[in-house]
């Protein structure tokens, strides 16, 4: 059953950022592009997914248990360290070059062949980016 | 003849036919017609011989006045092919739906739905079995949006490539080592992290979207780097 609602979230998530233009490497760069060619739609992107997670979140807080009765695996940490901050800003600058984050580079990938061809270079990369920065974790 | 300005025949056959073929990599419909408006001083613009006999400007006669107007179409170029539609209530839509999704991932498997961590916990060298599975099951259900959302509507949302394939390797690198060494992307710490106001997330969202604007303001302002 879990497996099952993990595969809806997915798909829900990647519709969602499908129709928020967060897959299309122009619109990210030019949200970004404050100076230039600014499109602040994905401000509202941010913007709608805390105002639906944040009050849904502050419910679930209230519970013992997920529905499926399985244990919350809420974030622990609270300290500001250096790799928190070397790490965002790493990505930063990765995703300011590329235009893309991972949960779009994802949902672009199946259609790379095509149309966008970006996911084939970036995924790829980022997986073993990933691999690295977890086996020195 | 030849060319002006340190610029031979050969150079400004390759800057009139480099232009050209932006145009129409670049461009379309309603764009295309506006450069081709830009572009045709450059074809048809008259200059004058060293007897002064009059000629039109075709290839190979770019003169100063023909590459000023082809450096500023060649900006237009570029300011066309990368302008993005402001979309508001669709970028809210996608939004609440990404929302929704971080919800029904913690309200059932009380998971975090931070991309960056899901990927890890299906990559070497530790592999927790459970947890592995159920972020593999959500990667999947990630992969199968596209065509999901092709087969409902007939078409996928536009989507223009900017960054060259080694570029993105870099990027993909980076972004990689980035989001495993912070513990979070745009999803982890900028939605589920602002979601719970962890202060560790927001911080980590503000120094991402500044090194991200830092980036593309060098990349695109100094650098100029558009290809």
């Amino acid at each position: 059953m879990n497996l099952i609602t993990a595969l809806i979230a997915g798909l829900i998530f990647g519709v969602g950022l499908l129709f928020s233009g967060m897959t299309n490497p122009a619109k990210v760069q030019n949200f970004l592009d404050i100076f230039g060619l600014w499109d602040p739609s994905l401000a509202f992107v941010m913007g709608g997914a805390i105002a639906v997670t944040a009050p849904g979140y502050y419910f679930l807080r209230k519970r013992t248990g997920t529905f499926l009765g399985a244990k919350f695996q809420w974030p622990t940490r609270t300290d500001i360290d250096n790799r928190l901050v070397a790490g965002a800003a790493m990505f930063g600058v990765g995703w300011g070059l590329g235009g893309f984050c991972p949960g779009p580079a994802l949902t672009a990938l199946p259609f790379a062949f095509e149309s966008v061809t970006g996911p084939l270079w970036f995924v790829p990369a980022m997986l073993v980016g990933l691999g690295i920065a977890k086996a020195n974790n | 003849m030849a060319g002006f300005h340190g610029i031979n025949v050969d150079q400004s056959n390759a800057l009139v036919n480099r232009m050209g073929q932006l145009c129409r990599q670049r461009t379309t419909g309603a764009n295309r017609q506006t450069l081709t408006a830009l572009m045709y001083p450059v074809l048809t613009l008259d200059t004058v011989d060293a007897t002064g006999t009059q000629l039109p400007l075709k290839y190979g006669r770019v003169d100063c006045i023909g590459l000023i107007v082809y450096s500023y179409a060649y900006q237009k170029i570029f300011e066309l092919s990368m302008q993005t539609e402001f979309t508001p209530l669709l970028s809210l839509i996608g939004g609440m739906l990404i929302g929704l999704a971080a919800l029904v991932l913690m309200a059932t498997n009380g998971q975090i739905a931070g991309i960056s961590g899901i990927v890890s916990q299906v990559l070497p060298p530790s592999i927790n079995r459970s947890k592995a599975i159920t972020s593999a099951a959500f990667i999947v259900g990630l992969l199968v949006a596209a065509p999901a959302v092709k087969i409902m509507t007939g078409t996928l949302p536009e989507a223009t490539m900017v960054a060259h394939p080694v570029l993105l390797v870099i990027a993909g690198l980076v972004v990689g080592l980035g989001t495993g060494t912070g513990n979070g992307c745009t999803s982890g710490h900028g939605v589920c992290g602002l979601s719970r106001f962890s202060t560790r997330s927001l911080i980590a969202t503000v120094t991402f979207m500044l090194t991200a604007a830092i980036t593309v303001y060098i990349v695109r302002h100094i650098i100029g780097a558009v290809q």
